[in-house]
């Protein structure tokens, strides 16, 4: 039987259940808990659970609509939903994931201020991260997922040897007393750090562009347990370390100080940074993803091709990162403010509107033959003849 | 766009891009290399009238690979300031990367001394697990000159401050983390191990020299003692008539609310460390145990693993700890024991007893020290406050009226 | 005769072809050849055989079959084919009343013997090499390939040197659309001239300004053989003893023909090696700098401290003193290559000791970086077929590590990771089978399995014929 030749334009099964992975983990697990924790206090493991769940479930029905979905997230809106409003959607989606890209990026350079190095002019050391940006958005969903196939190993040794780094140091009976200040805490917490969750949903963005294999659903569930116990893990261990220091804990602090605090012996030196930074590569991929699904909101709704989309939020970027926000305590609270309420409905809405949508549209006509993302029609390479969904190992 | 004008596109932008960074580099790079950065292994905090004093004890590169060390010593308002004069006098910035150590003089502990070790946390420039000991009756500066001597220089090793080599002695390691952990806990109190300096009584017989096998953050490969760091009964310089030695390392400085309380006995400090799930093997010295028809002064058996488990829990709404260890040992001084070897039983459980009653007269000796200085050296409050908060909120603090129950179970090998 | 004058006054020199007048049978016949190309003893043989026929014939066709009885000969009726015969060192005959031209073959090249490639040099395994020669080459492969499906494709590229290629592909294997790709690739090449068959690379593949190549190179039959039997087909190109095989993914510069003469286990550990060779040879000098620069708590005391000795008095800062031995590596390795024999040893010397040796204790530069880099570039050597694109990635990390620390060297892995997982060749992804992540071709990927594990045919590659192997091979 003839081989396939592969697709070019496609995420498979794999590439999904890796995406799945490292976006579930990476952002919650970098910064957030630290900020989580001068709310929550050793009670963070609480905010984080809710927030988990959360995903999960907003996760089940994104990928219904997927499973469902004949056509790109683009076409099946404007379907259902009619041009405008689906221009209106997007067009407010593209400014939050710009918003929330700033915040991660920002993010990077806290660690890398906090950890690394003290002085860097942060106008000049963005560039290689936005040509990075960049070029994966033009490139499109392919790449990323290939990318984040390839990464997946790597990055699960990275977690490993954290974990066989902090396992045995932390006091785990720190986790009691319970709400030993009651639920304000917790609830303060829940009500402030939404934008830094609700990634999973952007995997709308990948409706009709997977090739699915039998169970798909499961299996990516199954990735998304293992994700969620590593974030948990994690970020309860900062949780129990810092529990009677709550308060004291600065945004540079995250699971890499934690590692220092846990190796115990300066003499070895600071090998918790190259691992750490081996890890810090899974952040940088979902950027990637989520400036790919920015790029291809802003390609609708302004009808302009990749590259100039992809420049338009380079440059939004740029100007967010650098001037529009006069520090990073700027941004976070901003991102604690009014954009809590866009993370809300992107997190518990998109799905939804993504599921009726995909219904819709599969009572409706659907589509065959060439496949649009987002109003550009591209060849695909694939195998001659047959559904990708019927067939077994994918390429 | 047509492919020769995106790679003119892509040319010019990566030219601007070179061209950018490069020449930028001014604005760009500020960092120093690493010989323009004073490299701190140890540290030391004094207290001044206003302010503190801080003395850093810095390696300066030789080229013939044979580095010196430095001693320098500034004052200031905070600690923050010190530090930032200390780099001015020297015109280098010091790097506290790599402080294992820091000294904390005996006038700077007897008031709080919470600020500087939260700036010492929050600001990352040193290791949250960094550890501290405590100078006695001595200055921290002093400490670091007196050690710089008797230290070997740095291409041989870094200067150990503490020589780990005597037997019988335990101590509890403390990092900043750890102190205000505990300070912040229920019991706000924690413990830092006490260093105390002496003469040599055996200059210009050749000693040891002090060759710490580790310092104390190294303690895995530290032999005597149950506790995790090194602390040594008499470390000898060896170089010299009147030459300073650490006199001795076995005894921790009680704080309540970040403030020195007092210091407890050595067999105080052993009754910390027996709770102390980390510290799993060492040597002890059991004296005076009865055997079957005879009376041995000092027996010494090594441990080899320890199991700990502290339960606290209310009866009859009085506060029980108990506290439940299994020991695993082996009898080092087997010549002491080989002449009564066929009366096995006898022998065992004459170890046996005596480890017990070693243990909980260690452990008594420490809940009472604690409670002489009130300060919570075992953690008791904490445990309440984890286990049975209710209870422990209505009650309060339980330092004084704790009962204490013990579980001893030793195993000879 | 006026058609063979008409193909020789074309020329620019037409001195440099003779011909001679013959008599076949009752009709005159001219034969026409250029003596530096052609065989005296063909040629002879040629005549010979032409002269004595005494049976009658009416077309070319009949007197190449009665005359020419062991010579490669084809009739030819336009006068460009005829002029390209004489010109490749052919025997254009032509004989008076029969139209059309016979060109027979009567080529003597002057060609080097079959011996050991020096690119690739093995310890077990065939020692033999692709020469300049095409027909030898071809030989070198059908000798191994005895099979009625094997298929060779002949080409003329060049609109001066008319350049013989050769597409070679096992017609049961191979999937007809990718043939059919490559096929039209070489017709649509427009060129002057094919000296190599590195000038090919860039005509045929999808990503000619990419630093990765997207063809295979080789220079032994054994392992195009192997190749080809994977699904690929190899470019072979006359003038020249490297062989182009397409498609192409990253993963086989990292294999070596002997890794499949050596037991699986030691050729899997070789392949690992190879693989964090070229991790280490890329990134350890950006780390070197990436750490001293802004990092040096990363670096564990005792080392930090011998460091600092050592670089202590020296005038340049990391990152210039890296780049600067960089640059002395680069031009020591280009030097020996380039240089004569006869002062190479002498060189060598100049190169190695004084530029290594006295630069350090002149104080230039540390004796660390020097370190660092030799490791480096040794490393790099351990896939000799990547050492120019390595080279140029390894001086991109330091460059990036040197001016933005760690942060910078995970920026320009993703860059570069992104970069490879979006080129493909032919179809096939640059890093397949590991991304996409293609688990049944992993057996022969970073490891090998035994032989008799390696049943069907890697997907990653097109084919049509999946199997290649029995099942019941070593009772497995």
């Amino acid at each position: 039987m003839e081989n396939k030749l592969l697709s070019r334009e496609r995420l498979d099964s794999k590439q999904l259940y890796s995406l799945i992975f490292i976006i579930m983990m990476s952002v919650k697990m970098f910064m957030v808990p630290a900020l989580i924790i001068r709310d929550a206090g050793r009670d963070g493991y609480m905010v984080m659970s809710f927030y988990i769940v959360i995903e999960m479930l907003a996760l089940v029905v994104s990928l219904i609509a997927i499973k469902l979905a004949k056509s790109d997230i683009c076409t099946i809106f404007e379907r259902t939903y009619g041009k405008i409003l689906t221009v209106t959607i997007f067009l407010l989606l593209a400014f939050y994931y710009i918003l929330k890209i700033s915040l991660v990026i920002s993010e990077v350079k806290m660690f890398f201020l906090f950890s690394a190095s003290e002085e860097f002019s942060w106008e000049i050391y963005i560039l290689p991260l936005l040509v990075f940006l960049m070029v994966a958005a033009v490139k499109g969903l392919n790449g990323i997922g290939r990318l984040a196939q390839i990464l997946l190993p790597i990055i699960a040794v990275s977690i490993v040897l954290l974990f066989v780094l902090i396992v045995s140091k932390p006091d785990y009976t720190n986790i009691l007393p319970v709400l030993e200040n009651g639920t304000g805490g917790v609830m303060n917490g829940i009500k402030k750090y939404p934008v830094w969750f609700g990634d999973l949903p952007l995997l709308c963005f990948c409706c009709g562009r997977v090739k699915r294999e039998k169970r798909f659903i499961l299996k990516s569930m199954v990735s998304v347990a293992l994700s969620s116990v590593v974030v948990l893990y994690f970020s309860s261990v900062l949780f129990f370390v810092y529990a009677h220091l709550s308060k004291m804990v600065d945004y540079g602090h995250n699971i890499s100080n934690m590692v220092v605090y846990a190796s115990g012996n300066y003499m070895f030196g600071r090998f918790d940074l190259l691992i750490f930074c081996v890890w810090l590569t899974s952040v940088l991929v979902q950027t990637a993803y989520m400036t790919c699904v920015a790029t291809e909101l802003v390609r609708y709704v302004f009808r302009i091709n990749a590259f100039w989309a992809g420049a338009g939020i380079i440059v939004a970027l740029y100007i967010t990162s650098n001037f529009l926000f006069r520090s990073e305590v700027q941004l976070y609270n901003f991102c604690m403010g009014v954009p809590r309420y866009f993370a809300v409905l992107s997190t518990v809405l998109l799905p939804i509107l993504t599921l009726i949508a995909s219904v819709v549209s599969k009572k409706g006509e659907g589509d065959k033959g060439k496949a649009e993302f987002c109003g550009q029609e591209n060849t695909i390479l694939t195998a001659q003849g047959g559904d990708w969904a019927k067939q077994g190992e994918s390429l | 766009m047509t492919e020769s004008k995106k790679i003119r596109l892509y040319k010019i932008i990566a030219v601007v891009f070179v061209v950018f960074v490069l020449f930028l580099t001014g604005d760009g790079i500020k960092n120093p290399e690493i010989n323009h950065r004073s490299m701190c292994i140890v540290m030391g905090i004094d207290g001044e009238e206003s302010g503190v004093s801080a003395s850093v004890q810095i390696i300066v590169p030789e080229p013939q690979g044979q580095g010196k060390q430095m001693i320098v010593t500034e004052k200031g308002q905070t600690l923050s300031e010190a530090l930032d004069r200390i780099n001015i006098s020297i015109g280098q910035k010091v790097e506290l990367g790599h402080c294992g150590l820091i000294i904390l003089g005996e006038e700077f502990v007897k008031k709080p001394i919470f600020s500087e070790m939260l700036y010492l946390l929050s600001s990352g420039k040193t290791s949250p697990d960094v550890n501290l000991v405590v100078a006695k009756d001595i200055k921290a500066k002093e400490v670091l000159s007196k050690l710089n001597d008797l230290s070997k220089i740095v291409s041989e090793g870094i200067n150990n401050i503490v020589a780990y080599a005597d037997t019988g002695v335990h101590i509890t390691r403390k990092g900043v983390l750890g102190f205000l952990s505990e300070s912040f806990s229920a019991g706000a109190s924690s413990t830092i191990p006490c260093m105390e300096l002496g003469q040599d009584e055996y200059a210009g017989e050749g000693g040891m020299g002090a060759q710490g096998a580790a310092s104390t953050s190294g303690a895995e490969n530290s032999s005597g003692g149950s506790g995790e760091s090194g602390g040594s009964g008499s470390s000898e310089g060896g170089k010299g008539e009147g030459q300073t030695v650490i006199k001795s390392m076995d005894k921790l400085v009680m704080f309540k609310d970040g403030q020195k309380v007092g210091i407890t006995s050595t067999e105080g400090t052993r009754g910390v460390v027996w709770l102390n799930k980390r510290a799993v093997t060492g040597l002890i010295l059991l004296k005076d145990v009865k055997m079957a028809d005879k009376t041995v002064d000092y027996l010494s058996c090594k441990l080899i693993s320890k199991r700990v488990k502290t339960t606290a829990r209310f009866v009859d709404g009085a506060p029980v700890f108990t506290v439940k260890i299994a020991v695993k040992m082996s009898i080092d001084d087997k010549y002491e024991i080989a002449d009564i070897v066929e009366k096995d039983e006898q022998v065992y459980y004459a170890v046996k007893d005596a480890m017990k009653q070693l243990i909980i007269s260690e452990i008594s000796a420490t809940e009472k020290e604690g409670k002489q200085a009130s300060c919570d050296l075992l953690d008791i409050n904490e445990k309440f406050n984890k286990f049975c908060h209710k209870e422990f909120v209505e009650y309060g603090d339980v330092l004084d009226s704790v009962r204490f129950e013990y579980d001893i179970t030793v195993n000879i090998l | 005769m006026q058609r063979v004058d008409e193909i020789l006054n074309y020329m620019a020199t037409p001195a440099l072809f003779k011909k001679r007048e013959i008599k076949v049978g009752k009709r005159s016949a001219v034969v026409a050849f250029n003596p530096d190309l052609t065989d005296g003893f063909a040629l002879r043989h040629i005549i010979e055989g032409l002269m004595g026929c005494e049976q009658k014939f009416n077309s070319l066709y009949a007197l190449a079959e009665i005359a020419l009885l062991a010579s490669e000969s084809q009739v030819v009726y336009s006068k460009d084919e005829a002029t390209k015969g004489i010109l490749t060192g052919d025997v254009v005959i032509v004989v008076e009343g029969l139209d059309g031209y016979l060109v027979a073959n009567a080529r003597k090249w002057d060609k080097r013997a079959v011996a050991e490639p020096p690119t690739e040099t093995v310890m077990r395994g065939p020692r033999e090499g692709f020469i300049e020669d095409l027909k030898t080459n071809l030989s070198l492969l059908e000798r191994r390939l005895k099979s009625p499906a094997f298929a060779v494709e002949r080409f003329k590229i060049g609109r001066i040197s008319s350049t013989d290629v050769a597409l070679v592909y096992i017609s049961t294997v191979a999937q007809p659309s990718l043939v059919e790709k490559v096929r039209k690739k070489l017709k649509s090449i427009d060129i002057d001239a094919l000296v190599d068959s590195h000038y090919l690379q860039p005509l045929i593949e999808p990503y000619p300004r990419s630093i990765f190549h997207q063809t295979g190179v080789n220079e032994k039959p054994d392992v195009i053989v192997a190749k080809i039997l994977e699904g690929r087909v190899a470019i072979i190109v006359d003038g020249s003893p490297m062989v182009l095989t397409v498609p192409f993914v990253l993963v086989e510069d990292f294999q070596s023909g002997e890794d499949y003469y050596e037991r699986h286990s030691f050729a899997s550990f070789l392949r690992i090696l190879r693989c964090f060779s070229i991790i280490i040879g890329i990134l350890l000098p950006g780390l070197y700098v990436a750490l001293q620069t802004f990092h040096y708590d990363v670096i564990p005391l005792r080392f930090l401290v011998t460091l600092m000795n050592a670089v202590k008095d020296i005038p340049l800062t990391p990152l210039p003193e890296v780049l600067f031995v960089l640059l002395l590596f680069e031009i020591i390795r280009e030097a020996s290559v380039r240089m004569p024999r006869a002062v190479g040893m002498a060189m060598s010397i100049v190169g190695a000791l004084v530029l290594g040796d006295t630069a350090v204790k002149a104080g230039i530069i540390s004796s660390p970086a020097v370190m660092i880099i030799a490791l480096s570039s040794i490393a790099l050597y351990t896939v000799p077929n990547e050492v120019g694109t390595m080279s140029l990635l390894r001086i991109i990390f330091t460059v990036m590590g040197g001016l933005t620390g760690l942060y910078g060297l995970m920026v320009t892995t993703l860059i570069i990771l992104h970069m490879l997982v979006c080129l493909d060749s032919f179809g096939t992804s640059y890093l397949a089978p590991i991304a996409p992540l293609v688990p049944s071709d992993l057996k022969d990927a970073i490891t090998r399995q035994p032989m008799f594990a390696l049943k069907n045919r890697p997907k990653t590659i097109p084919n049509i014929n999946a199997t290649r192997q029995g099942d019941n091979n070593n009772g497995k």
